[in-house]
């Protein structure tokens, strides 16, 4: 379910004033409304769409604070994002030096790896040198 | 602590290319090298065709289970391997991300590119096209930003 939140993390963050916003909390914690509203040319009834939108996607968070809405970021959805990245990057470099290793056994003492099933043969598939 | 959303790894194999993409399209070659070491592929199955879908689990030795999945886009012998790519957790499907795979000779054996993407859902790709880099590229430093707080 996590990973279904990350795809929803990307596309909130693929429109260029949702992503300027972002930004903008990024550098500055916690903002109200209006004044993620006063940076932008566009209406406040805009920015409001936009800030559900970041909602949603669970990137910002808001509370009341009196009468106004303030909207910060929200560190797990990026605490995803690195947790993809981290995992995907382990199994691959871990994989790969396995996959060195095989190759290099097949290379010496075990016959030569078969080229694959209905390939033509042209491809010298005995050039294990 | 800054992850790119895009995955790039280069290794240069002692071993012809079609030896190479051999390794990724045999099961008996697969089960010898997939995953980290320690684990084990456990109930696995390859369609290897395109729009075939593919399924491993990697089992450890403490009864943890780890389960990748994806569908061929692209199988070219023995240059290019494109597919999908998702864990699954709980029996439900993750984000899906890309993996490409390249195999490009060299005097003595194989150069392998492997590029893993990170990639948002199809329509999504489709409505964004030219705003996705820089979206991507503005993450990274994002991330950067919020790690930091």
């Amino acid at each position: 379910m996590m990973n279904e939140a990350l795809c929803t993390t990307f596309a909130a963050l693929s429109d260029p004033i949702r992503l300027s916003i972002v930004e903008r909390l990024a550098e500055s914690g916690e903002l109200s409304a209006g004044e993620i509203s006063d940076a932008y040319a566009v209406s406040r009834p805009a920015i409001s769409r936009h800030l559900n939108v970041l909602e949603q996607a669970g990137l910002v968070e808001r509370r009341v604070d009196r009468k106004f809405r303030k909207f910060r970021l929200r560190p797990q959805a990026v605490d995803d994002a690195q947790d993809w990245f981290d995992r995907t990057a382990r199994f691959w470099e871990s994989s790969l030096d396995r996959l060195e290793k095989v190759l290099a056994e097949a290379g010496s003492d075990t016959p030569a790896v078969p080229p694959p099933e209905g390939k033509d043969k042209d491809d010298d598939p005995a050039s294990q040198t | 602590m800054t992850p790119p959303p895009r995955l790039e790894i280069r290794r240069r194999l002692k071993a012809a290319p079609h030896a190479v993409y051999a390794a990724w399209t045999q099961p008996e070659i697969i089960a010898r090298w997939w995953g980290p070491e320690g684990l084990h592929l456990g109930v696995s199955s390859f369609d290897f065709s395109e729009g075939g879908h593919w399924r491993t689990e990697m089992c450890g030795s403490e009864g943890q289970s780890h389960i990748v999945a994806g569908i061929y886009r692209e199988l070219d012998p023995p240059r290019r391997l494109v597919t999908t790519w998702a864990w699954e957790t709980d029996g439900v499907a993750g984000h899906e991300s890309l993996l490409t795979v390249t195999f490009e000779p060299t005097g003595d054996g194989t150069l392998l590119t492997l590029v893993h993407e990170n990639l948002p859902d199809e329509a999504t790709a489709k409505s964004h096209e030219g705003g996705w880099t820089s979206s991507l590229n503005c993450l990274e430093a994002l991330w950067v930003e919020a790690a930091s707080t």
